[in-house]
């Protein structure tokens, strides 16, 4: 159902047909600890059943249950859980044509630094098998991320390489907050195998398997507010690692997606990234062009939280500097408190045809979508 | 020894006094000169060091001059600040506040504070009218940090207080605070600058390979220390604190603005002591500088000022002898006159009460 995604210079804005259907790039399904049992080797059930999880807090507490929508709680009680209630609520309310579906709950909440690696790296399976069965088999506008132990390089690749007939699995899926900024050459494996396959690679914010490092470069923050305002600080040292590592001269195809990042504060780092490198290419020989044309080629963003400019007009400005109007994949982050509409939040003002890009068209060209003919009028 | 500037002056918020740890120690109380000596300390080295000095970033290559320090004397200075008329007024800020944070032993650091503060005042304040400077803080050290506020805030020179904008907390959280109110009860400004070497890594993944890595990223912790003191109430507690980031221009201040106020309104019921959206309270207190221009072009300059939405929050500066690799005089002049005038001096006279 699902091709491969294309290669870089195929991804041309306006090569492929467009509607005004609409594609979700980032929403949650969440496994109970006991839905991902099934899936996981007698050893590390036993394990559980005796010693337990022992993740610690890497987090500031959000305001609510799964930081959730009040109106997304299932009969079952969790918010994400249920594939019926799931399905009603974001894809036949919203006539979505698809949804991307990134479990990110089990990193720090089960997953984590002060456990074995390989029961980690058991949950992190047993994640995806429980995803493909549970979720992707259960509709056909359910695609999915593939999760992996990325602290762990070898187990990653393996995980990677299990799931490589599997085109469900849409791109690999990273916690923003890992041991060490993501160009670091430790990880540099996994991203070739992404790349090989190519898979996008997205990041998310979430602990991962709690780093030890402080929440920001300032030490941890006090209040919920702070962690949400400064996600994009999490982002950019990734950016700028993957660009000044040399990542995207080694693996041209690679990808990558920034997922609920944000997307304004790009022109001021573009800008800042190339005038740094214009003052002293010397420390970077490798770099074959300017910081600003890596993240031009090789970067994506997911629209959830909409920037909201102090003006309306400054809306089309700001997407005309950050220079990504073919590269912004809308998304809801369903089921999560700041749930965006898709027929609310792109503005109304920017282009048909811009408006078309963002809500599907990007996506499909990014992850090599074919449209889906259900017989429903499109929205 | 001070004077206000007159009217018209163009006031350069950003100028540094650069002073090498080893010329200090001769200045330092004999108990600590003599335990210098012994154990050949010649200053923080390495990564904790956040200007090395053969990169353009830490002398520009018109600063950049075969056998003499920029910033390190008054001649110096007066010769490459003041007599090209470039600027009328200076603001003095030491080198020594980026990285003092480097020394572990607690009294050997106020020694060196001490040092730099009595440097600042014999070597600048009193003999050069222009300027004025910002005081150097043993920066692990809270009690000490406040009682080297109470020593030398009353000379009329000093117009602030200068902390590295890496910590091993936030400065909003609550154990700074005596900081804040000590220099707040002095009228005195509270300063962050790049540098500080804490501890803990300057992202939340990890140490970066590069120094141009390291530098393109520093952005985020003006943000994540702006939104720190903001949502722990700094600026309730001290009505009358303000804050200027130096070295980080303004370009990247509106996005995160918008981004701030777009959080609190959804999340304003954990930090209920905000009584209206973060910007108000940034706009009001908070003052950013123009160099560096991260700006791809002077149009994007020009966009990003007016997204900023204030002609009053931006001061000129110039980051002597620190080497940006642009020419801001581009973006100025193509401000309409009120801005400019406010930029280039009339914020700064606000902001720093000069007169």
């Amino acid at each position: 159902m699902s091709s491969r995604a294309g290669a870089l210079q195929d991804l041309d804005p306006g090569s492929k047909p467009s509607s005004t259907a609409v594609i979700d790039c980032d929403a949650h399904n969440h496994a109970r600890l006991s839905d991902l049992l099934p899936y996981m080797p007698a050893r590390w059930r036993d394990y559980l059943e005796t010693v337990g999880l022992r993740t610690l807090t890497a987090t500031v507490a959000p305001l609510r249950t799964m930081s959730s929508r009040s109106d997304a709680v299932p009969p079952s009680g969790i918010p994400g859980t249920d594939v019926d209630f799931f399905r009603r609520q974001l894809l036949d309310e919203w006539s979505l044509e698809r949804a991307v579906l990134n479990p990110t709950t089990m990193w720090g909440a089960y997953v984590g630094s002060s456990q074995a690696e390989a029961l980690n790296d058991a949950l992190v399976c047993a994640t995806n098998d429980w995803c493909a069965q549970q979720w992707l088999d259960a509709d056909p506008r359910f695609v999915g991320a593939l999760s992996a132990l990325i602290e762990s390089p070898g187990r990653a690749v393996s995980e990677i390489e299990r799931w490589a007939g599997e085109p469900r699995f849409v791109q690999l899926l990273l916690p923003l907050r890992l041991r060490r900024p993501l160009g670091h050459p430790q990880y540099r494996e996994v991203l070739r195998a992404a790349a090989a396959r190519d898979l996008p690679v997205a990041m998310h914010p979430g602990p991962g398997e709690n780093p030890g490092h402080p929440m920001t470069g300032t030490g941890w923050p006090s209040y919920y507010v702070e962690v949400m305002t400064n996600v994009p600080a999490g982002a950019v040292p990734h950016v700028l690692s993957l660009i000044f590592e040399g990542v995207f001269d080694d693996l041209p195809e690679l990808k990558i997606v920034m997922t609920e990042t944000g997307w304004s504060w790009l022109p001021a780092l573009a800008a800042r990234a190339d005038r740094l490198y214009g003052l002293m290419p010397g420390e970077v020989p490798s770099l074959k062009r300017k910081p600003s044309e890596y993240i031009r080629d090789h970067f994506w963003f997911t629209s959830q939280p909409m920037e909201e400019p102090g003006q309306d007009r400054f809306f089309a400005e700001l997407l005309e500097e950050a220079g990504i109007a073919d590269h912004l994949l809308f998304a809801t982050d369903y089921p999560h408190w700041d749930f965006d509409s898709p027929t609310a939040a792109v503005p109304a003002t920017l282009p048909d045809v811009t408006r078309r890009n963002i809500l599907a068209d990007n996506a499909r060209r990014l992850y090599g979508f074919e449209i889906i003919d259900s017989g429903d009028a499109p929205r | 020894m001070t004077i206000a500037p007159p009217t018209a002056a163009r006031v350069d918020s950003e100028v540094h006094s650069i002073i090498g740890y080893d010329r200090l120690a001769e200045d330092l109380d004999p108990r600590w000169s003599e335990h210098v000596w012994a154990s050949g300390y010649r200053g923080p080295g390495g990564a904790s060091k956040p200007y090395p000095p053969k990169v353009p970033t830490s002398v520009g290559d018109s600063w950049r001059n075969e056998g003499t320090v920029p910033g390190a004397t008054i001649a110096t200075l007066r010769e490459q600040v003041f007599d090209d008329g470039r600027c009328d007024f200076a603001i003095i800020v030491p080198s020594l506040a980026f990285d003092i944070d480097q020394i572990w032993h607690p009294q050997m650091a106020v020694a060196y504070a001490q040092a730099a503060n009595d440097w600042t005042i014999g070597m600048w304040l009193d003999r050069e009218p222009r300027v004025r400077g910002s005081i150097v803080l043993p920066a692990r050290d809270v009690s000490a940090m406040v009682d080297e506020i109470e020593r030398v805030a009353d000379h009329p020179g000093f117009v602030q207080v200068v902390l590295p904008v890496r910590s091993e907390s936030p400065y909003g959280s609550p154990n700074f605070q005596p900081v804040l109110a000590a220099a707040t009860r002095h009228s005195l400004a509270v300063a962050l600058h790049p540098g500080g070497f804490p501890g803990n890594p300057p992202t939340p993944v990890g140490w970066p390979s590069y120094h141009i890595e390291e530098v393109a990223g520093l952005t985020p912790l003006f943000t994540t220390q702006l939104t720190s003191l903001i949502s722990n109430g700094a600026f309730q507690r001290l009505p009358e604190l303000r804050l200027v980031l130096l070295e980080t221009g303004f370009t990247w201040l509106p996005p995160f603005l918008w981004r701030f106020d777009q959080e609190w309104r959804g999340l304003r019921r954990e930090v209920p002591w905000l009584k209206s959206p973060p910007s108000e309270y940034i706009r009001e207190h908070v003052r950013v500088t123009t160099q560096p221009l991260d700006a791809g072009s002077s149009e994007a300059a020009l966009r990003a000022f007016e997204w900023l939405e204030s002609d009053d929050m931006v001061l000129y500066a110039s980051d002597y002898p620190h080497g940006h690799g642009q020419n801001q005089e581009v973006f100025l002049d193509a401000l309409d006159e009120d801005a400019k005038a406010n930029i280039l001096g009339l914020n700064a006279r606000a902001f720093y009460a000069l007169g």
